[in-house]
């Protein structure tokens, strides 16, 4: 027989002693959730989210997320109460008449975590390190300190900002709402040669100190953070004592959990949910967005040139039934027109309205010389009419139905597109190019999430940020020198017209259609209340306030 | 063949394919349209100043042979570099997702190659009744399954009874050992339930089809001569020498569970290195992409070695070459 292998019983005995080596390492491997331990387990409000938070350090920030938990951690000079800036750790504030000196008067009496006093001196510290790293470990802070060119503390309660040229109060208080403020006695130390040790320092619990309403004290390094109240918070005294916020990577996962009461509240679902979720007798609060879906056209080197003839454009537009694409793929939705949302409130220019109009359409169409073809594809230079649209696969099954209406509205006007769907690092990569060059595409469709001001709207039509934001590559003189103009109005009532102007402008260019403007949608158990709007839902990463306020019944 | 020679061909092997594998993960990764800092446009507040900020942090802004370089010189001194995501060691991101991914999927291993093994020997024993039947379609089945399809069907029909998502109760406040262990064992259940079962096919088949096989041999017709039962047969003569072919896929098997298994990880939230290589995928997280694919190559490459060294020790007919 020859010496065959023998399974005698040591072996299976070793292989029993492996396997129970292996799963015991499984308990050994990570503590779980040890926490700090609540007086009773109801005043835990139990958070799900669909995005993965991974990064405690400020300076890393990089998710929506990120945001919404830095701003629950630390404070900042401002914050955001129903789209209008309020006071955070500063109380008040005031600017000089040509807005290029502001002055911030802060909370009296604030301490840290560890409590330690939080002062003015912390303020300066955090913008200088922001100034002073900006092209390199505090990047990402860069844009929140542009121009600044001195910070000042007169005394313990008051920080002075001065900039290099006028500064409206949306532009100031927008990047100050989001410019994280630091403990001086943690971070100083870090803050020092070329500041690389800025982004490696884990900033974990339990060595986290922070100033915001809630601190972390458990870090699973994946997929669940617990946070409980901060005793020295300088604001109102939050209503849930502690914070678990766990991460699901799919919507029916966290609507599962949230249907068996594992969690309490639910973060930005998909609007389709809404109402399955009203069914399940879920309270569902839904709040407009600044967010929207847009059809971007290359304005800077297109595959086809006639993508830079305006009567295409403005055809496809008309072309565009926003009704039907919200009714099948964004119910609760609102019809997109302008760049800045509805829910931007007065800087919104309402006068820019988006008309449904085939027949209009295709009279312009014909107007331009794209004569339909016997296929009932319009011909344009000698080529059918026949485009592909690089899609974000990030956007989700109901951005595949969206362009699904899209593709037959445009099919009713005798132009065929096609759908050509890759990650977000493959869109940005296809969008910019080489060199941000944007050569070798026509359309892209993308989702645009600017802050509350609408700087940040008009931002991604502006010069200064092709290769980032700017999607169509649109780089315009006249648009440029208006936008240029509002970032310097000091005077609220100039700054509106200016930006109703530019929002009419954009109407008129046309470097993307904007379909819809999203509804955001939070969901929660009956037994919890207190959840403040926000255009990013209760978990915002502009506002405090609108978490704060939640609590148990 | 000597055994001195035939362990160090092996070896040799070992390495080279080593580099091979080290440089052909250096090149993949890179063909992948965008990169990490294009990836971060739509970061909020994202400039062009922040993605030249991380080029250079990310040391992009390098020539790809200079990255090449770069990425050997650090790979000599067992550096892996550091996340592009969360900027921490990919040693310790890898050592923490494999650490939940390894029990998950051992566990689920076991759960197949015995469920595999006792499907094979019956459906090879009973061959053309009933029994072989039910042995070795229900086995074909789970195997053609999807197994996020499965994973998702198994969370409708359990999740009353188990937790269908992550690793452990976040909740569980200060747990002892074995309340942690516990916890971790029950949310482990369900995914390695679902990976067991469409992994347990592959060995049913192969052990019915080296049982056959054995059963077919000389010795075993003389064994039935000399009057053994067909139960002892099986067990002292077919079953042993059948086995052979097992430890090969058992061993190669183990070289992927390093790998985790991304849809199940997935599915069920679990926090393993499957789920962590395709967020890097999305991310383009290059050192960690690297150093993921490194450590399954590596273990792959332990493990096809082993497999042979094993293989040379059990089977006499390779040794007495």
């Amino acid at each position: 027989m020859g010496r065959a292998m023998i399974w005698s019983k040591r072996r299976g005995l070793a292989v029993a002693a492996l396997t129970t080596l292996a799963l015991t390492a499984a308990g050994c491997s990570s503590s779980g959730a040890g926490g700090s331990g609540s007086g009773s387990s109801n005043a835990v409000l139990k958070v799900g989210v669909l995005q993965q938070f991974v990064n405690p350090n400020p300076f890393n920030l990089l998710n929506v997320i990120d945001y919404d938990i830095a701003q629950l951690d630390y404070p900042a000079l401002v914050q955001y109460s129903h789209s209008q800036p309020a006071p955070d750790l500063a109380k008040s504030w005031s600017s000089t008449a040509n807005g290029e000196v502001w002055t911030f008067h802060l909370v009296p009496g604030a301490k840290w975590s560890d409590g330690k006093p939080l002062t003015s001196a912390d303020v300066v510290f955090s913008f200088k390190t922001d100034i002073k790293y900006a092209s390199g470990p505090a990047a990402i802070d860069s844009p929140n300190v542009a121009g600044i060119t001195s910070v000042t503390a007169p005394n313990p309660t008051t920080v002075v900002i001065t900039y290099s040229s006028p500064r409206p109060a949306g532009v100031v208080l927008g990047w100050a709402d989001i410019t994280p403020i630091l403990p001086e006695q943690v971070w100083a130390k870090y803050a020092t040669g070329n500041g690389a040790a800025l982004k490696t320092f884990p900033n974990k619990p339990p060595n986290f100190v922070g100033g915001g309403p809630y601190i972390p004290v458990e870090w699973n390094g994946t997929n669940f953070l617990l946070m409980k109240r901060n005793p020295y918070y300088y604001g109102p005294k939050p209503g849930a004592a502690e914070v678990g916020i766990q991460y699901y990577t799919t919507p029916d996962g966290i609507i599962q959990a949230l249907k068996d009461h594992q969690i309490d509240y639910a973060n930005s679902l998909p609007q389709s949910t809404t109402a399955l979720l009203q069914k399940s007798g879920l309270v569902v609060n839904t709040y407009p967005s600044v967010n929207s879906i847009s059809l971007f056209f290359n304005m800077k080197d297109p595959l086809h040139k006639e993508m830079l003839n305006p009567l295409l454009r403005r055809a496809m537009d008309l072309a565009m039934d926003r009704s039907q694409m919200i009714s099948v793929a964004y119910p609760g939705s609102q019809p997109g027109a302008s760049v800045v949302p509805p829910a931007d409130g007065a800087w919104w220019n309402s006068s820019v309205t988006s008309t449904y109009n085939v027949a209009e359409a295709n009279k312009l169409l014909d107007q331009a010389g794209y004569k339909m073809g016997s296929n009932g594809v319009r011909i344009a230079d000698g080529h059918p009419m026949s485009y592909q649209v690089i899609f974000d696969s990030g956007l989700g099954g109901a951005a595949d139905r969206l362009f699904q209406i899209l593709q037959r509205n445009l099919s009713a006007i005798g132009i065929s597109v096609s759908q050509e769907s890759m990650d977000s690092a493959s869109f940005s990569s296809k969008v910019f190019g080489t060199n941000n060059n944007y050569a070798g595409w026509d359309l892209a469709l993308e989702q645009l999430a600017p802050s509350g001001d609408p700087s940040q709207a008009l931002d991604i039509d502006s010069c200064s940020y092709v290769g980032s934001f700017n999607f169509s590559g649109m780089c315009n003189k006249t648009f440029e020198a208006m936008n240029t103009a509002q970032l310097q109005a000091v005077n609220v009532s100039t700054r509106q017209n200016i930006i109703h102007q530019m929002q009419a402008y954009l109407n008129t260019e046309l470097p993307q259609l904007v379909l819809e403007y999203n509804t955001t949608v939070d969901a929660h158990l009956s037994n919890w209340t207190g959840f403040g709007p926000d255009p990013f839902g209760s978990l915002s990463p502009e506002s405090k306030d609108s978490f704060t306020g939640i609590h148990e019944q | 063949m000597r055994r001195a020679d035939y362990v160090v061909k092996r070896v040799g092997a070992a390495i080279l394919t080593t580099y091979v594998a080290v440089t052909v993960n250096f090149i993949i990764f890179r063909a992948l349209p965008g990169t990490a800092v294009t990836n971060m446009s739509h970061v909020p507040d994202s400039g062009l100043g922040l993605q030249r900020a991380l080029a250079r942090e990310f040391g992009l802004n390098h020539s790809l042979l200079t990255q090449y370089g770069l990425y050997l010189w650090q790979l000599l001194h067992l550096n892996l570099g550091v996340s592009f995501d969360n900027q921490q060691p990919v040693v310790s991101n890898l050592a923490t997702d494999l650490l939940n991914s390894i029990p998950m999927v051992t566990l689920a291993t076991v759960f197949s190659v015995l469920l595999g093994i006792a499907t094979g020997v019956i459906a090879a024993w009973r061959r053309d009744t009933a029994l072989e039947h039910v042995s070795v379609v229900p086995a074909l089945g789970f195997y053609a399954t999807p197994v996020q399809w499965l994973g998702m069907i198994i969370i409708i029909l359990f999740s009353s009874y188990l937790p269908t998502t992550g690793r452990t109760d976040p909740y569980l406040i200060n747990p002892t050992f074995i309340q942690h262990w516990a916890d971790v064992m029950e949310h482990m259940l369900l995914p390695s339930l679902t990976l067991g079962l469409v992994l347990y096919g592959q060995y049913t088949l192969i052990v019915r089809s080296a049982m056959l096989e054995t059963m077919g041999e000389d010795y075993v017709l003389t064994a039935k001569a000399i009057g053994y039962s067909n139960g002892r047969i099986v067990r002292r003569f077919a079953f042993r020498n059948a086995m052979l072919p097992v430890v090969s896929v058992i061993a190669l098997s183990l070289g992927f569970i390093v790998g985790g298994a991304i849809l199940v990880e997935t599915v069920f939230n679990w926090p393993g290195i499957g789920y962590a290589v395709y967020q890097a995928v999305l991310e383009r997280d290059y050192p960690m992409l690297q150093g993921a694919f490194l450590l399954l190559t590596v273990s792959v490459i332990v493990c096809n070695l082993l497999a042979d060294l094993v293989y040379f020790k059990l089977d006499p007919r390779i040794s007495a070459r």
